[in-house]
């Protein structure tokens, strides 16, 4: 909201320089963001924050102003007007959307501009001057806060107000010459026959006040602030008297406002009242004082105030207080001021004009929390640390998706939350997947040339019911090792990441996982596995199908992605038990074998396990070797077994033995040749 | 066919001190240890050459082999190698080292490690909170009322899940961290400091200085006598770890349902411009969040806090476009 200084100056006494000014309202809670000059004139801009509607006016400001710098207040004095016998007639439909509505019918005016001082004043904050008329609303509405509105009297069909709901179907061309097609959740004032206007927002055209105009109906009233914003954000309208209306103005200013703009109008504009209307009422129900103590805002605080600067700083604000007894305060706010219902919002009061920037400072005395240490959270720093650590970066991407991402990448999309009010395309769901989004950085790398790309995200997925779970992603393309010294570059695979999860998993104490082959529709054939987790389904690794790439643009192949559920344990991180070093040498064989391309390392390593004895400390995977010479249809593999004692060197007797048993184990289990 | 040995070395010498560039070099290497060279003509004689002169010329051959050999070697490293020649017997120490690769933190998650790092040390745990919320923790229990604004399809994300505990309601997006500080209440008594980092969403269009989807650090500290000088001076000692002890911070009065008395906390560098940048919300917890919380009335006080990671890390970095973050551009991400 634009303030302007002399216009301030109208109200409160003393000099005030703008720097001094600003600062010291910005400190007050009321923000200036900009100060500009205009003529004479100084303008703040000021971001009023949604709890002062009593700030949206000169008056309001300069009340706040004379408070901030302990100066006199003028308010001006509005005659009382004369009685009139005739009334005009007012309905109110409902008055839960209009507590009180006045009409004042004045006749004989002459419209023609208004006064150069009135044009200046609402020039210097972006208001157009129109008429005198208009004027006169809109100089009101900024001096005390009250939105008005002025009609063509004899426009309006059978001289009648009523204060209703529009009916499906209505039309009403507003005063910006739009016409705007109504319904029932749009508050109107309409006269006999048809809306004249949108309550609280804009005028219609049809009653719009002319040269040509005569006799004015002028309106003052106060709209439920709820229905005025949700009008105002559905028509996509908004207004200076909107934007009072949906904070909520002061009731008590209906009537007076209302006498102001008259008494303006009449002295500008000349003509006679003839008739007034009115339906509802602006009396409310007498609020409770707000009690609190001296000791509750000191403890409150920090501070050491006393009785003095507490009494006098409320009441400075208009507040009237009464004190039962020493050191006890009940407190009654202005009814300008709806947002002061308990002791809490005194001491922000209290606080507020002496200044945050006055009151002491302390470190707070933090007691051993009650809360334990958030384990999995700590897991996942551990996961985090060693995807780093194994050359992967992280990546940061949008939880929300495009729903057709998800058919370019293939993934079933049965199981997904949905956003009931997007604003684009991209916003349309809560990804069930990673691939579509680490697709999305591949490209973005991709078409900058960055092709050898290692990256992972720690985030999150979510399901329809709205379950969301951290997920670790991982998209990988290129070349492993970056080494002058290396010829032939290996491009980064399968193993490489199986690798890179299960070492991370491991050392986030995350427990084990499985693989197993299984089709994903997203990644090539024969390229694609399962992962498990206790026997339950928990992710995939695979190469991405040069399909599924293509319909995300990528112009690259061999992309591999993975993704795996980080689990919720729940328990702390186990600290990991000493184990003996034996001082006892190892003793390691190694076996070489041809064995069916059907047989999974898994059994070859379980048959060694159980068949080892008790020296057995490892086995290692060695090579696979498939060429001309393993017959076909076979495969060739060699494993290294580690055999070693904690107390004593073993014999050649005793491994040999040990080592036999393996041998015959896995020739008989899967018809193996040893090479 | 007779050969002057004597006279092979001496031209082998001479021709040695006559090199000066790897071109030289290389007819050098060609006329002598090529395979069609001097020496190859040499070892190729000994099978026509008599039995007993075989011992000689072998002899000779491989002497003048090794001569040859050494001025070659010492040439390449005077002159440098023509390629093809054999490893080099010093290490250029200029040539790069090959650096194993690491991964590069994201620079968001970096802030977020820095910012809950300082609140640890002071005494906070560090907590998580889901994204998917009831309107009861996002709003109703933070004392924002049911018609308020923010509530609206503008300013948050709903969902098509009914609320499981609540079927008339949606569950939605948080559209901040703080319903993260009602779930800590809900299920802790005081004392409690937590902080509660995450990813928080609302519908904006995306340009340079909006995203629908950033993150917060919440942070809340409840206990039987916390004062609203304990929020100054623990903030202020925050800015001045995280900042530097160039700053200087102030508190300005602001408006959030939530908390009573609120505050904007900005700072500025001392010495510069005195532009004041906005860094945070805080406030003394509203008594009516407690009400929600189920705690006793009037028994316990509470300071709570909450800063925008982006804008915190725009404003440390100087990085001037949100997007990048979520973009992940490798050469974003290696900068840091």
């Amino acid at each position: 909201m634009k303030i302007s200084l002399n216009w301030i100056k109208d109200y409160v006494d003393g000099k005030f320089k703008a720097d001094t000014l600003a600062h010291r309202l910005t400190m007050a809670g009321l923000e200036v963001e900009e100060i500009s000059h205009v003529g004479k004139d100084t303008v703040f801009e000021l971001e009023i924050t949604p709890n002062r509607a009593d700030c949206l006016s000169m008056l309001g400001m300069a009340r706040e102003i004379a408070t901030i710098f302990e100066s006199k207040l003028t308010v001006p004095s509005i005659p009382k007007s004369k009685a009139v016998k005739a009334t005009v007639p007012v309905k109110i439909e409902d008055k839960k959307d209009c507590r009180i509505y006045t009409g004042q019918l004045i006749e004989g005016v002459a419209v023609k501009e208004s006064p150069k001082e009135i044009q200046q004043r609402l020039q210097s904050i972006g208001i157009r001057p129109i008429s005198n008329l208009v004027d006169v609303t809109n100089f009101c509405m900024m001096e005390m806060g009250q939105p008005l509105h002025v009609f063509d009297a004899d426009k309006l069909a059978g001289g009648s107000i009523v204060v209703r709901r529009a009916r499906k179907g209505e039309k009403i061309v507003t005063i910006d010459d739009v016409e705007r097609e109504l319904d029932e959740g749009v508050l109107v004032i309409a006269d006999a026959e048809k809306p004249v206007a949108i309550a609280g927002i804009m005028g219609g055209k049809d009653t719009e006040v002319t040269s040509a105009t005569r006799n004015v109906l002028l309106e003052s009233a106060y709209f439920d602030p709820i229905l005025i914003r949700r009008t105002s954000r559905k028509l996509g309208l908004s207004s200076d008297s909107c934007y009072r209306f949906e904070r909520g103005v002061d009731i008590a200013g209906v009537n007076r406002v209302g006498q102001r703009a008259l008494d303006m109008i009449l002295n500008l504009a000349g003509g006679k009242v003839v008739a007034r209307g009115q339906a509802g009422t602006d009396q409310v129900k007498a609020v409770k004082p707000v009690k609190i103590s001296l000791d509750r805002i000191n403890s409150y605080l920090g501070t050491s105030l006393n009785a003095t600067q507490v009494k006098g700083t409320l009441k400075k604000l208009n507040f009237s207080i009464v004190s039962p007894k020493a050191g006890h305060f009940e407190v009654t706010a202005p009814s300008s001021r709806s947002d002061i219902h308990s002791d809490v919002d005194l001491i922000e009061e209290v606080a507020r004009i002496i200044g945050y920037d006055n009151l002491p400072e302390s470190l707070p005395n933090i007691q051993v929390v009650n809360i334990p240490e958030n384990s999995d959270r700590q897991r996942r720093q551990q996961l985090r640390e060693m995807m780093l650590s194994q050359g992967f970066s992280e990546a940061i991407t949008f939880s929300l998706l495009n729903r057709k991402e998800l058919a370019q990448a293939k993934v079933e999309s049965k199981d997904v939350l949905a956003i009931s009010n997007p604003l684009s395309l991209d916003q349309e769901i809560l990804r069930s997947s990673m691939l579509p989004s680490l697709l999305q950085v591949v490209r973005a790398n991709v078409n900058r040339g960055q092709r050898h790309l290692r990256l992972f995200e720690l985030g999150k997925i979510y399901q329809s019911t709205g379950r969301e779970a951290y997920t670790l992603g991982i998209v990988c393309t290129g070349n492993l090792v970056d080494d002058w010294r290396e010829l032939k570059k290996r491009n980064i695979g399968y193993y490489d990441i199986k690798g890179a999860i299960v070492q991370a998993f491991e050392r986030a104490s995350l427990g084990g996982l499985e693989f197993e082959a299984s089709q994903f529709p997203y990644f090539e054939e024969g390229n694609s596995v399962a992962m498990m987790q206790g026997g339950k389904p928990s992710g995939m690794i695979g190469r991405v199908q040069d399909g599924v790439l293509k319909n995300f643009g990528i112009k690259i192949k061999d992309v591999w992605f993975a993704q795996v559920r980080v689990p919720a344990v729940g328990k702390p991180i186990p600290v990991v038990k000493f184990k003996e070093l034996s001082e006892y040498p190892a003793i390691t064989r190694d076996i070489s074998l041809a064995l069916d391309q059907n047989i999974q390392y898994k059994d070859v390593l379980a048959a060694a396990r159980s068949n080892g004895g008790e020296f057995l400390q490892d086995v290692v995977f060695c090579e696979e070797y498939l060429g001309e010479k393993i017959p076909a249809g076979q495969r060739g593999i060699i494993i290294s077994l580690k055999y070693q004692s904690n107390d004593r060197t073993l014999t050649e007797q005793e491994v040999n033995d040990a080592h036999q048993q393996v041998l015959d184990q896995i020739v008989s289990s899967f018809q193996a040749t040893i090479r | 066919m007779s050969m002057n040995f004597e006279e092979i070395k001496a031209s082998i010498s001479t021709e040695a001190a006559q090199v000066s560039d790897a071109q030289q070099l290389e007819a050098f290497r060609i006329k002598y240890l090529g395979k069609k060279g001097v020496i190859q003509d040499i070892y190729a004689s000994l099978a026509q050459a008599p039995n007993e002169e075989k011992r000689t010329i072998g002899k000779a051959a491989n002497e003048i082999k090794q001569l040859a050999t050494r001025v070659m070697e010492e040439l390449k490293t005077r002159v440098g190698s023509a390629g093809g020649g054999k490893a080099r017997r010093s290490i250029d120490p200029t040539i790069p080292g090959v650096a194993p690769r690491v991964g590069y933190k994201h620079l968001l998650t970096q802030t977020i490690e820095e910012i809950s790092d300082i609140f640890e040390k002071l005494g906070f745990v560090i907590e998580d909170g889901p994204e998917v919320e009831t309107e009861f923790n996002n709003f109703t229990a933070l004392n924002i009322p049911e018609n308020h604004p923010s509530r609206d399809g503008f300013d948050t994300f709903y969902t098509t899940a009914r609320n499981p505990e609540d079927q008339s309601s949606h569950l939605l997006l948080r559209s901040h961290t703080s319903p993260g500080q009602i779930r800590i209440m809900q299920n802790n008594k005081p004392p409690l400091a937590v902080i509660i980092p995450g990813r928080v969403y609302r519908p904006d269009a995306v340009d340079a200085s909006h995203s629908f989807m950033f993150h917060q650090i919440e942070g809340l500290l409840v206990d039987k006598d916390v004062k609203f000088s304990d929020l100054k001076g623990l903030l202020n000692a925050f800015c001045k770890r995280l900042f530097g002890n160039d700053i200087q911070m102030r508190f300005r009065p602001h408006y959030f349902p939530f908390t009573e008395p609120s505050a904007e906390v900005d700072i500025s560098w001392r010495g510069g411009k005195r532009d004041w940048l906005e860094i945070m919300g805080c406030g003394m917890v509203h008594p009516k969040v407690f009400e929600y919380a189920g705690y006793p009335k009037g028994k316990y006080t509470g300071l709570a806090f909450g800063l925008g990671v982006e804008r915190m890390t725009m404003l440390k970095y100087g990085i001037k476009d949100i997007r990048l973050f979520y973009e992940n551009d490798q050469r974003f991400l290696e900068q840091f």
